[in-house]
């Protein structure tokens, strides 16, 4: 038998296992099963087998402790998943009822809403969509969508606009059936601020039928109105200039003459300010017909300048049409309408000027002239500039703003006119006490080659 | 370069490796030991009396490496005559963890600039906090400089590490060799070998190198758990379990460190690391894997012999860690062989196991960092 009769090294590494009392097992039933139960060994072989030992011990422990952590870190790791699981649960909760809390918040939105991402799918949508574009399956898709809208709308091209120039489109007065509607695409970015990674869009949609109609309604009311308005006071004004006329000189009481000829005034007025309205109301619904043509500008400035001289001379004040030196190419525009700007400013500017002049010019530019209306008159003052060209403005709590028809839309008018011609109306420069420039624009008939 | 390398063993005393005639003595002769032999200052004066004229350099160790062996309770003696460099040594006393950085910046400003190419560092391995050490130093010298070293060791008893620059060595001793020339090849290499296994573990309560808290639990507790029995032979076992860090470089770049496990204390429930252990940080238990440690050794030499070129290292001083050791136990030589078989047979091997390695991470980079559980090599050759 196998007996060890030496200490184990003194100079062993402390963490060795086991300090050998007993051989190891394995080696013991080796040494029996190879060289018999009895055997006398040399020291030296001693040595040897002790050394064979204790790396039969060394690789238990290591085995031991491998094993040991193997389970340990294992039973930890099944311990770590447990939690995440547990944890997923939880936040699987949170998010479902933030996602119903986000989807009732978004059905009691008045609008529609869509959310798409980047390849167009849907992945929010809330019950006003289908309401306000009359689909009837609840399980539209962005096809459906599309067909809802005209092809000229190009809603699919607008929407690819939006996620790749990372910008919001509005689409106003879409008609869809009976209804009218207005879209507002907008990306939706991972952050607003670096505006980077363009997570999909946000598609709204809003039933603007009812404001249309409204809209209507009022436009159309002004101009039923108007014209309801005219024959009446056409009649008045008739009367009154036939009472003025005939029959003054059998009306012995100054009082009432003055009343009649009050009333032929006041009748006067309101007429310029009922066809103001109707010329407005036509202008902004766009159904005044006005008619572009090719003309001489000069001719009609010359025209406008003789037919206000009278009124000119009366308050002593120069009028003068600077006519340039060379031929103008001619404009395209509405003759009927140039001329009534130009009555509108060139009155204007004699209304506002107690003495001096009043100059009209034309410059000459590649693809339009400007008509400049100079005056020497009051001028004004800059906060008042803001106000002019705006809707019924002398009719405001200051009566500041020019206007000679009294109505408070001359400008207002001018400049719907010069915009339906493609042109741009301005007050140029005004200078308090000192005088004021207006102009406007038109295109010239044939557009210069060269630009 | 001529050296002269000497073993001193129980049983047959001093033995030379290889019959030397130095024309001149060598400035420094390292000896590397067991600390139960290094304290009795008998042996310091033997040296000494061989050796009158050079310096000489005591470490105790966790293991002499000696050539192409790996011994406990001995000396392992390398006595080098660097015939066309220059030596500066510089030495200091570290107390604490926390005066480990001034001690690193003491040991920059002993050493003279002009010239100098490379540092080798010794340093008590218990009183100095490595991370702390290394960073002192390397902030003190210039960037051009590299530097090796290592914390010094004491078996696995983690007791008290010596350390001594001409006297009879010491408890709590930093001590620095600058060499200088351009006649000097010196080439480093480092590496480890081990995996990281289990769950990422939090670090919930830490100061500097000390660990009380991971995952919010008391950092003993753990490794009391996963050593089970062995748990008794705490600290030596804990250098099973070494740890592995997510840190963050400088750079951002995220890095992986080992940290190697040096105390334990039962009052506090805490565990004592080679290096920082930030609160904030991830980390990973580790564990050997037997063949990637020796590959690993074998590694480092071959990095630690890409910078000299063709020519073959005349000294290679390995600086290994305790926690191989104690992993590999019979096979540890198996991680010296296969550095033998990349330095050449020519190389003088010297060296110990100790309580950290410091090398800079790749042979192309200067500045160095504490390595835990890698076998760190450098290589030298006089051209």
């Amino acid at each position: 038998m196998f007996v060890r009769t030496k200490q184990h090294p003194k100079n062993q590494v402390r963490v060795e296992p086991i300090i050998m009392n007993t051989p190891h097992k394995v080696l013991v039933r080796q040494i029996k099963k190879f060289l018999g139960a009895s055997i006398v060994i040399s020291p030296e072989w001693e040595k040897l087998l002790e050394a064979i030992s204790t790396t039969y011990f060394n690789f238990d422990a290591d085995r031991t402790l491998t094993e040991r952590s193997m389970d340990l870190s294992s039973k930890e790791l099944i311990e770590i998943n447990r939690g995440i699981e547990e944890k997923v649960k939880t936040r699987t909760k949170e998010f479902q009822q933030e996602h119903a809390r986000l989807l009732a918040s978004v059905s009691s939105f008045p609008l529609g809403l869509l959310l798409f991402d980047p390849d167009n799918t849907i992945i929010l949508r809330n019950e006003n969509v289908a309401s306000i574009l009359e689909i009837a399956t609840p399980y539209y898709t962005a096809t459906d969508i599309v067909l809802r809208f005209p092809k000229e709308t190009d809603i699919t091209e607008n929407c690819r606009l939006c996620v790749t120039e990372k910008r919001s489109i509005e689409l106003k007065d879409i008609s869809i059936g009976k209804k009218f509607v207005r879209v507002l695409i907008s990306p939706i970015f991972l952050n607003m601020h670096t505006k980077e990674d363009v997570l999909g869009y946000t598609f709204l949609i809003e039933d603007v039928t009812e404001q249309k109609i409204l809209e209507r309604s009022k436009e159309e009311f002004f101009s039923i109105a108007s014209h309801e308005l005219r024959t009446p006071l056409t009649v008045i004004r008739g009367n009154a200039s036939i009472l003025q006329h005939f029959y003054m000189d059998k009306i012995a009481d100054a009082e009432v003459r003055e009343m009649i000829g009050d009333m032929l005034t006041s009748s006067e007025r309101l007429i310029r300010m009922v066809n103001d309205f109707l010329d407005m109301s036509r202008l902004e619904q766009k159904s005044s017909n006005i008619i572009a043509e090719a003309f001489d500008l000069t001719q009609i400035i010359s025209e406008a300048a003789k037919e206000l001289q009278e009124l000119a001379a009366k308050k002593n004040l120069e009028l003068r049409f600077d006519v340039p030196k060379e031929a103008l190419p001619t404009v395209m525009a509405d003759k009927d309408h140039v001329m009534q700007v130009l009555i509108n400013l060139i009155a204007n500017a004699i209304n506002y000027t107690h003495e001096g002049s009043i100059v009209i010019s034309v410059k000459s530019f590649s693809t339009f002239l400007k008509v400049l209306i100079t005056d020497t008159g009051t001028g004004i003052s800059p906060q008042n500039q803001a106000l002019l060209f705006r809707k019924f403005q002398q009719a405001g709590n200051s009566r500041l703003v020019r206007d000679v028809t009294g109505t408070g839309l001359g400008l207002y008018i001018s400049k719907l006119i010069i915009e339906e011609m493609g042109g741009v109306i301005a007050l140029e420069e005004s200078i308090v006490g000192k005088g004021s420039t207006f102009s406007f624009t038109l295109p010239l008939a044939v557009q210069s080659p060269t630009i | 370069m001529i050296i002269e390398q000497r073993q001193w063993t129980e049983v047959g005393g001093w033995a030379q490796h290889k019959a030397v005639d130095f024309p001149e003595p060598p400035q420094i002769v390292f000896v590397f030991g067991a600390s139960a032999l290094l304290r009795d200052k008998k042996y310091f004066d033997e040296i000494k009396g061989m050796y009158p004229h050079s310096h000489v350099l005591t470490c105790t160790t966790a293991g002499e490496i000696f050539n192409n062996s790996v011994f406990d309770g001995t000396l392992s003696l390398a006595a080098v005559l660097f015939e066309k460099t220059t030596l500066n040594f510089a030495e200091t006393d570290v107390a604490s963890s926390s005066t480990s950085y001034d001690a690193g910046k003491k040991i920059a400003e002993g050493l003279p600039k002009e010239g100098l190419v490379h540092v080798m560092i010794f340093s008590d391995g218990l009183k100095a906090n490595g991370t702390s050490l290394v960073s002192g130093l390397t902030e003190g010298l210039p960037k051009t400089v590299s530097v090796t070293g290592g914390l010094v060791g004491d078996g696995s008893d983690f007791k008290e590490t010596l350390l001594g620059f001409d006297t009879a060595p010491q408890s709590g001793k930093v001590a620095a060799i600058g060499f200088y020339g351009e006649q000097l090849k010196i080439s480093y290499g480092s590496l480890g070998g081990w995996d990281s296994f289990g769950p990422e573990r939090l670090i919930t309560k830490s100061k500097e190198n000390v660990l009380f808290e991971i995952d919010g639990k008391p950092a003993l507790q753990l490794y009391k758990e996963y050593l089970g029995e062995q748990a008794n032979d705490l600290p030596g076992a804990g250098l099973l379990f070494p740890m592995s860090l997510r840190l963050k470089n400088p750079s951002g770049e995220e890095v992986e460190v080992v940290r190697t496990l040096l105390g334990v204390d039962e009052n506090t429930q805490s565990v004592t690391f080679a290096g920082d252990m930030p609160e904030g940080v991830y980390a990973k238990l580790m564990k050997a894997n037997f063949d990637r440690l020796i590959d690993g050794a074998g590694a480092a030499a071959s990095m630690s012999i890409e910078h000299l070129g063709a020519s073959k290292p005349e000294l290679a001083i390995l600086i290994s860690c305790i926690g191989r050791k104690l992993v590999l136990k019979e096979r540890i030589e198996e991680e010296i062989e296969a550095v033998r078989s990349v330095v050449g047979e020519q190389a003088a091997i010297t060296g110990f196991y100790s309580y950290g390695e410091i090398c800079p991470t790749a042979p192309t980079e200067k500045q160095c960092q504490l390595h835990n559980q890698t076998m760190t090599i450098t290589t030298f050759r006089e051209v």
